[in-house]
């Protein structure tokens, strides 16, 4: 029974471990991907190639095969990877393609081409048809075609026309693959050098198409019915930014079926990062920077750090959001630090004399000198001291810092403490005894402290009493670290929250007058007024 | 206080004093510490070790604790005054570096060096230069009469004194006997003018280089045919027939210390301004209501001319008891007075200014103060109020009597058993048909609002029939 107990608490606990493991996995910032991550994808089926893939015009997904043009004329047809690639790194492609079965000749056309869009500007794609595979007018774009139809004429702004040594007049030639591309102004052109003819085809069977790219060397290399193109890529903006994959095919006058199936496909997708700057308000870093990164379109969260001493000034706008191309920024929490505070108290037997209270920000230096205070508390030498002379606001949360410096009467005036009372306290006090002997030069000295009454004497009394208790322990050797007052001590003449409902009550009552004089009469107000409105009380 | 004196206190302290006067100056027994917490834009904690240190402070100073704290309530103990305020300014005062910083600098008529404040007071060497650069900022301590003024303006705000040397304190006592003997000055507030004359000797004495034009030049504004007594002049190690006694005075003069009949005469620069603000006054007072005779014109004048006098000067630590003046009752009470002053001011400081905007209120209550020792203004914006009580003979006499007791400063004349408008205000137990002047009426002895309410008339009245009159 026992045992089958523990076998099931272990059993809880084992898959309240997973658990937990595998929410801590889910809340990892998934943000942080790896730029590197090849992604290997093979014989993609329908589902993926439409979750992967967006395809715009003419083209479809039947089963695992875009059919880019059905064999119909004026078609145009796209589909391109909704991931964008990275050129800094190696992609491939086993593509198999079907160029129709039908030669130009026989009004077939017009073939099918691989191209590298820019990211921003794949939107574009398929906005023209015909002899630019709906590429045309797009600027920066490169890629490779399978040209089934020659055109013996460009069209300004769109493409030129095809290389002269594979046809001799319009629709009349033989089909070639190439590289292409356009420059800035968008107009394709096809590169003559590489260019070489293929054989017709003549049926709808598939062939090999195989694309290759080699991020070290920049070369593309392209091999089809077991011919081999290549290209050195130069262009700065296709290496450097994100590039979409696109198929595209279209018909003109002259059409054929082209479709085209996906064997493999490994890319590196194209990451874009950000880093994440802890700073204060001179924009000194506080904490090393972080990196994000992530693909493009997906979400990022991030979060402050922690960082003791400080607090967060404001959260930046940009804090979350979406990895998006322009990306190379920065995200900047500002702190500024926490005001501290250092109080230093002068004690004698538990008596606080004199408070010196400094305020500063985490870093600042706090200065104190004890010498001037003790120059005013005449009759007191410092014994023990916890003060360092000066003190550097650490950075730390903890905000309030507690020095005491203890003081013990001069030896011209020895006191023994065991036996000391209320009334030998206030007699060798200094400024009590001052009080009590000197002559009061002004006469309004005289009114100056009304007592309270008697019980509110007596309350005092007893308070002062029950400071008292903890002189010992205070008198204890000094602490030579700086305490932190995480909790609100009891000795703390306002820490008064704990039982002090009896003392609170006492002091409601209506016999407790805590300021008797304020109790002002009618003569007071009346004086009080007049002075208001005729004399120089605003003076 | 200015608040550039609460600098010369530590920030703290500074808190601990505005805290107190914010009490002090509101009527209840309790007080909430949020209230306060949010009234100060301080934190919580900054607030509770406050008051507990006020009320060490308090202990300490006059031997009793002054509140309790509870539940975020203030309860007092002890009622305050100003008289406690102004003592624990001055321990505070005590307490404060600047003031140690200060006090080395006339004493030894330069800044101390860190090395002396680390072996003597156990400074830091950046807490040094930290006090140091806010003392700089503060006061032009290169300048003798700005470490003069602002000196005898902090410790006389302060009611403190510096350390002096012995020969200082003697010398002070010797030439300000000589003063009163030469009737510069007279005995009144002796001790105010001794720390000044002690202020400025010890600065001739400390720091001679600085002080060579005050040694060697006349001031820029008075003459005096005196010059300091040759044995002060060897007790202090000073030259003889030196200039300084003209500076001292200027210093006296520029504080309102200085006796009205002093003998002094005004420079070549100083002589033609005077002349001129005087020519703007006069006439002016000449056809004005006071019904002053020509010589009385001419003394208002040229004291007001002499007083404005000392606003040429560039020395703002001179000027800082200037500011932050209320002239409130004086424009209800002496309206012509007031206004008329005004309107000197406006002359005055045209087509050049001579009194600032911020020193305006000053001059004008300065103004006011030159024609009540001159003129009797008993009669100046006069209200007759008619006093008519059925009680016995008793009632009326002592009515009048506490009427007078607290309302006659501000020109009102009191009638009896007047039963016409001859009387500004008619004021009774009885409502009374044949005035038709404004009535007071009090039944019952006169409550807090009763008064007021009188006050607010007697300054409306006073207000109208000036404002007729400008007509």
């Amino acid at each position: 029974m026992t045992n089958n107990q523990n076998k099931i608490n272990r059993l809880y606990y084992l898959l309240a471990f997973s658990s937990t493991l595998l929410t801590v996995n889910q809340l990892m910032p998934y943000t942080v991907a790896n730029a590197s991550a090849l992604i290997s994808q093979s014989h993609l089926t329908q589902q993926q190639l439409i979750s992967n893939f967006t395809t715009n015009g003419s083209a479809k997904v039947n089963h695992n095969i875009f059919t880019l043009t059905d064999d119909h004329p004026m078609l145009s047809g796209a589909a391109y990877q909704n991931t964008p690639i990275d050129l800094s790194q190696d992609f491939s492609l086993d593509l198999k393609v079907n160029l129709g079965s039908k030669l130009q000749q026989q009004c077939g056309g017009d073939g099918l081409a691989f191209a590298l869009v820019p990211f921003e500007k794949v939107s574009q794609v398929n906005h023209t048809n015909g002899g630019a595979f709906g590429l045309g007018k797009i600027a920066n774009v490169f890629g490779f075609k399978l040209d089934t139809y020659y055109n013996a004429n460009g069209e300004a702004g769109s493409f030129t026309s095809d290389p002269k040594e594979f046809g001799t007049s319009e629709g009349n030639g033989s089909p070639f693959g190439a590289f292409f591309g356009s420059s800035t102004d968008g107009e394709i052109q096809t590169y003559e050098h590489d260019a070489m003819a293929i054989k017709p085809h003549t049926n709808d069977d598939f062939e090999s198409l195989q694309i290759v790219y080699h991020a070290e060397t920049q070369n593309l290399m392209v091999t089809y019915q077991s011919k081999v193109w290549s290209y050195h890529i130069t262009d700065e903006d296709l290496l450097t930014n994100p590039i979409s994959l696109v198929f595209s095919a279209s018909t003109g006058t002259n059409h054929n079926l082209q479709q085209l199936m996906i064997e493999r496909n490994d890319y590196h997708p194209y990451t874009t990062s950000l880093r994440i700057n802890y700073l204060d308000e001179q924009q000194h870093p506080l904490a090393a920077s972080q990196t994000i990164s992530g693909d493009l379109n997906t979400p990022y969260h991030t979060k402050p750090l922690s960082l003791p001493g400080f607090k967060l000034a404001s959260q930046p706008n940009n804090a979350n959001g979406i990895f998006t191309y322009h990306d190379n920024r920065s995200i900047n929490y500002y702190y500024e630090p926490l005001t501290q505070y250092v109080t230093i108290n002068f004690e004698y037997q538990g008596k606080i004399l004199r408070k010196a209270i400094f305020s500063g920000h985490t870093g600042e230096q706090i200065d104190f000198s004890p010498v001037s205070t003790l120059a005013q508390l005449k009759d007191y030498t410092m014994s023990q001291t916890d003060w360092p002379g000066s003190f550097v606001l650490p950075k730390d949360n903890n905000t309030t810092w507690h020095f005491t410096i203890h003081l013990e009467k001069n030896a011209s005036q020895p006191v023994n403490n065991s036996t000391i009372s209320q009334h030998t306290d206030r007699v060798a006090d200094p400024f009590l005894s001052q009080a009590q002997i000197r002559p009061q030069p002004n006469p309004s000295n005289t009114q100056s402290t009304p007592k309270a009454s008697s019980a509110s004497q007596a309350a005092t009394e007893n308070a002062t009493s029950q400071s008292k208790k903890p002189t010992s322990s205070k008198q204890s050797p000094a602490v030579t670290t700086p305490k932190k007052k995480h909790v609100i001590s009891k000795n703390q003449p306002y820490a008064l929250f704990q039982d002090t409902v009896s003392d609170f009550n006492e002091m409601t009552q209506p016999n407790f007058q805590p300021s008797p004089a304020s109790e002002s009469s009618s003569f007071t107000q009346v004086v009080t007024l007049l002075a208001h409105y005729t004399l120089l009380a605003e003076r | 206080m200015p608040s550039i004196l609460n600098e010369f206190i530590n920030k703290n302290d500074a808190l601990k004093i505005k805290l107190l006067t914010t009490l002090l100056e509101n009527k209840q027994n309790t007080y909430e510490l949020r209230n306060l917490t949010n009234q100060f834009k301080v934190s919580d904690y900054l607030m509770r070790e406050s008051l507990e240190a006020l009320n060490s402070d308090i202990n300490v100073l006059f031997g009793d604790d002054w509140m309790v704290l509870k539940r975020g309530i203030i309860y007092q103990k002890m009622t305050l005054t100003r008289y406690h305020v102004y003592r624990l300014s001055q321990y505070f005062f005590d307490l404060s570096p600047l003031k140690l910083l200060l006090d080395q600098r006339l004493i030894s008529g330069s800044i101390p060096n860190y090395t002396f404040m680390q072996s003597e007071f156990g400074w830091s060497t950046s807490y040094f230069f930290i006090q140091k650069n806010t003392l700089s900022e503060l006061i032009d301590l290169d300048s003798p009469e700005a470490v003069i003024s602002a000196a005898f303006v902090i410790y006389d705000h302060y009611d403190a004194k510096p350390k002096f040397d012995h020969y200082i304190l003697s010398a002070s006592q010797a030439v300000s006997q000589f003063l009163v003997d030469k009737s510069y000055i007279n005995t009144h507030g002796a001790d105010k003018k001794r720390l000044l004359i002690a202020i400025f000797l010890n600065e001739i004495t400390h720091n001679p280089d600085n002080c060579r034009n005050i040694m060697q030049h006349e001031d820029k504004h008075i003459h005096v045919d005196d010059g300091l007594p040759d044995d002060i002049c060897q007790r202090l190690g000073i030259p003889l027939n030196n200039m300084v006694l003209s500076h001292l005075i200027s210093a006296l003069n520029i504080f309102d210390l200085l006796e009205i009949s002093a003998p002094i005469s005004f420079t070549d620069y100083a002589q033609p301004i005077v002349d001129r603000l005087a020519a703007v006054i006069m006439p002016r007072l000449s056809h004005s209501k006071l019904n002053c005779t020509p010589e009385d014109a001419e003394k208002i004048s040229h004291a007001m001319a002499c007083y404005c006098l000392k606003f040429t000067t560039t020395n703002h630590w001179a000027l800082l008891s200037q500011d932050n003046i209320s002239t409130n009752y004086f424009q209800d009470i002496y309206p012509s007075i007031y206004y008329l002053i005004e309107s000197f001011l406006q002359s005055i400081n045209y087509p050049k200014e001579i009194v600032p905007p911020t020193y305006l209120n000053a001059a004008i209550l300065n103004m006011i103060s030159i024609i009540f020792y001159y003129l009797d203004i008993t009669n100046v914006d006069a209200i007759t109020i008619s006093l008519n009580f059925s009680g016995s003979p008793f009632t009326n006499n002592m009515i009048e009597a506490i009427l007078k007791d607290h309302i006659s400063h501000a020109s009102v004349h009191f009638v009896t058993e007047v039963l016409d408008d001859s009387a500004d205000i008619y004021l009774s137990d009885t409502l009374c048909d044949d005035v038709s002047k404004p009535q007071v009426i009090w039944k019952k002895p006169p409550t807090v609002s009763d008064w007021q309410s009188l006050a607010e008339l007697i300054i409306r009245l006073k207000k109208n029939k000036n404002d007729q009159q400008s007509k």
